[in-house]
């Protein structure tokens, strides 16, 4: 027996620690847990009367009602502010200030902004399994396209989270229309040929079935090389049947590609700098969003750049020239004062305008240094031969 | 920079089972396939392998304590891990786990004390002070040895180990099971899976005995035991083709078959795993040792230094091949979209916090951990140093 003693001795702790370890189960097994499956049932109430972290986007609009303003007429109108910007729970508690405020620090209450690559790709990056309708971004052929140098570049440096594709109306109030399909909605790979050139394909609407004018004319001019009509003209599916078509003329969307960026190329697209290409104002007047179009509509396609709320009809911008300019008396039309500032015209033409009385003497070095082409916006391509031969 | 090809859902891009639960199976198996080759020694009779038997079994002890590591990494939260016991769920294939790992590690636990108990209480006669007393603890007290009593240990020993072989291969094959029984899983649900488990778990244990082993005696300049060593190189050859002729069968019966999986499977074989797999598993971790091994088990006249060279570097082989294979059977699964059209990529990262750096320190910790092992219980006698 005593030299059995080691043997039932080890086998008595083993024992002895797995009665304890019943015990301690007994003792610290949770109250309530089994009582209705596998886990704590008490457990439920607990979550249910947690606090909410997660801010409602109303709270949000409550202080930063402009950056709402805009993310409520953008594409991103239905992504919540806390799937960007996290819970939120510390920050409001601390700008309301009080009892709640005590103990958060500055650095707490700092949202963090999940705008980086992944971010952004999370929900974008180009999936088969994702719905053909949904935007989604292949990275390489994106930056491809764009003549983008730096891969690291962010989603946000071109596109704003809250505005992402400066759309001019408001999504839930844009046009219905019938839908319209592009190939690669359901073809993989580029399709150069159009579905009626192939024999037995079946029946879709393409943008020439309707509007084959203004696609003819498109396609004589130079973007029809690089976009397609659904790059400005962006659709969105509903459903089976319609969706919502947004006309995007603002010069924001256009500066998407015809931005000078240090992370993009400078050879292909033509950039520009900006705002200093059409103004010293620094940003664009309300109701001069289409500020593009103005002057490079004719690149893109025949079109009328009449602005709803603006008194002047028609294509009052190609116009206007022979209503400012007064050739019987060779003088400008003092009436644009009325209404207009002085740097009004500026904005545009990039001068003082009219040319003050001294130009002729001192236009060289206007010239030399912003080029002939701001001439000949206005001015015919003869016009300085009549004095310089 | 983007990780998905063909038709992948979104839901599939980002692998959730990362390379901690590769390093997993990988430590377990050599848990398992040790303390299988320390039984053949203490359960039946094979002298031969009594040189590396306590050393095998020490071995397992160190590397099952260190096998959850990479599932707490992973799972984050390790303070919940005893909720296990305390709200232990038997309809849970992962919970069902937790209990046969403890059963073993007691298993395990107990065979050491049995089997070092006479060393250790010679050395709590020779040893003073602390080092006294905690050997005092660990012998629990209890200094009687005699002949009696080395019976009764004897008995008790081959009671644990004939008991620990059935508890180890079902500590192994119920991982290999945990993976076969995932029928959304086309890599892999097998029930072949729970048994090439296995096998890759023996080859795994015996590998990394046989490279530590002679590692151990080449440092300390200590005498090889060449009939041992060829014995276990032996079963390491053996156990080798037939973990990796299971493995190829499983895919050949696959491809023979040509169900509607080989079609994304055989895209997976030859060109997402096509490195991992065909070039290094089979080719350079697989085929290569069982060259070496053929020669070192057929060619009896081989000169020992040359043969112990081809055996450690066929058993290093050999640990990267079970180490790859973890790799294929894990990530490659995860690769593969439900859709049977598409693929995922996956790269764990350097200073992640489940990258490589992390595994390498996981699979380091319990080799420092034997090191320190061999100091309380010392693995080989010194009789054994060169004269």
């Amino acid at each position: 027996m005593k030299d059995k003693s080691h043997i039932y001795f080890i086998f008595s702790i083993i024992f002895g620690l797995i009665i304890i370890s019943q015990i301690a189960d007994w003792l610290l097994k949770p109250e309530s847990f089994d009582k209705f499956g596998h886990y704590r049932w008490n457990a439920i109430g607990e979550i249910q009367s947690q606090k909410l972290v997660n801010q409602n986007i109303k709270v949000c609009s409550g202080c930063h009602n402009d950056i709402f303003q805009l993310h409520e007429k953008d594409a991103h109108y239905n992504v919540p502010c806390v799937d960007c910007h996290g819970a939120g729970n510390l920050h409001v508690a601390f700008h309301k200030g009080g009892k709640d405020a005590i103990n958060i620090t500055v650095k707490q209450a700092v949202l963090k902004k999940e705008y980086n690559l992944e971010g952004c790709l999370y929900c974008h990056r180009k999936l088969a399994a994702r719905p053909s309708d949904f935007p989604q971004v292949d990275v390489a052929q994106h930056f491809k396209f764009l003549n983008i140098t730096d891969p690291k570049t962010k989603c946000t440096d071109c596109h704003s989270p809250h505005e992402p594709i400066f759309l001019l109306t408001d999504v839930r109030q844009s046009r219905l229309h019938p839908i319209v399909y592009r190939c690669n909605d359901c073809h993989n790979k580029p399709v150069k040929s159009s579905y009626s050139d192939v024999s037995n394909h079946p029946k879709i609407f393409e943008c020439k079935d309707c509007h084959s004018e203004i696609v003819n004319d498109f396609n004589q001019r130079p973007h029809h090389n690089y976009v397609e009509c659904r790059t400005c003209h962006l659709f969105h599916k509903e459903d089976e049947t319609i969706g919502r078509i947004y006309k995007n003329g603002n010069a924001k969307f256009c500066l998407l590609c015809h931005e000078k960026k240090s992370f993009k190329s400078e050879t292909y697209p033509p950039k520009i700098e900006w705002p200093s290409h059409i103004s010293k104002l620094g940003y664009i007047k309300s109701g001069d969003e289409k500020t593009c179009l103005n002057c490079h509509s004719n690149q893109i396609h025949k079109m009328v750049l009449g602005n709803s709320n603006s008194p002047h009809k028609g294509n009052w911008r190609k116009e206007h020239k022979n209503f400012a300019f007064n050739k019987t008396n060779n003088k400008m039309n003092s009436s644009c004062n009325l209404c207009h500032q002085k740097d009004f015209c500026s904005s545009c033409h990039r001068l003082d305008m009219p040319h003050p009385a001294d130009f002729a003497e001192g236009h060289k070095d206007i010239v030399r240094k912003k080029g002939k082409t701001l001439c000949y916006n206005c001015h015919g391509r003869q016009f300085c031969a009549t004095c310089h031969e | 920079m983007d990780p998905s090809h063909g038709f992948l859902f979104p839901n599939e891009l980002h692998i959730t089972w990362t390379v901690m639960i590769v390093l997993y199976p990988y430590i377990t198996g050599m848990v398992a396939g040790a303390f299988i080759v320390s039984s053949f020694y203490h359960v039946f009779g094979m002298e031969k392998l009594k040189p590396i038997a306590r050393f095998a079994l020490v071995s397992s002890f160190a590397f099952l304590l260190f096998a959850t590591v990479p599932l707490l990494n992973h799972l984050g939260r390790p303070e919940r891990a005893i909720n296990i016991l305390l709200t232990p769920n038997f309809n849970s294939a992962m919970s069902g786990f937790g209990f046969i790992y403890m059963f073993y590690m007691i298993i395990v636990f107990l065979e050491i004390w049995f089997s070092y108990r006479v060393d250790l209480i010679e050395r709590y006669e020779k040893s003073r002070g602390i080092v006294k007393f905690i050997y005092n603890i660990i012998i629990l007290g209890n200094t009687n040895d005699n002949e009696n009593t080395r019976k009764y240990d004897k008995k008790i020993i081959v009671f644990l180990g004939g008991l620990g072989i059935p508890v180890a291969c079902v500590l192994h094959g119920y991982v290999g099971f945990l993976f076969g029984s995932i029928k959304a899983n086309l890599w892999w649900s097998t029930p072949l899976m729970f048994i090439i488990f296995i096998f890759s778990a023996i080859v795994s244990g015996l590998a990394v005995l046989i490279f530590l082993y002679l590692f151990i005696h080449w440092r300390r300049k200590k005498v090889i035991n060449q009939e041992s060593i060829d014995l276990m190189s032996k079963w390491l050859w053996g156990f080798m083709i037939i973990a990796v002729t299971l493995e190829l069968m499983e895919i050949l019966s696959i491809s023979y078959e040509r169900t509607e999986k080989w079609a994304i499977l055989s895209k997976l074989i030859n060109h997402e795993l096509k490195i991992s797999y065909v070039y290094l598993q089979i080719g350079l971790f697989s085929i290569v040792p069982f060259l070496m091994l053929t020669v070192t088990s057929l060619f009896q006249s081989l000169n020992n230094n040359l043969r112990n060279s081809l055996i450690w570097l066929s058993s290093g082989l050999l640990l990267l091949q079970v180490l790859f294979m973890r790799w294929n059977v894990v990530i490659g699964g995860q690769l593969v979209s439900k859709s049977m059209r598409g693929f995922t990529d996956y790269f764990p990262g350097y200073f992640d916090k489940e990258g490589l750096l992390v595994s390498f320190l996981i699979i380091i910790t319990p080799f420092i951990l034997l090191r320190l092992f061999d100091k309380i219980f010392p693995f080989f006698g010194k009789k054994e140093l060169v004269e």
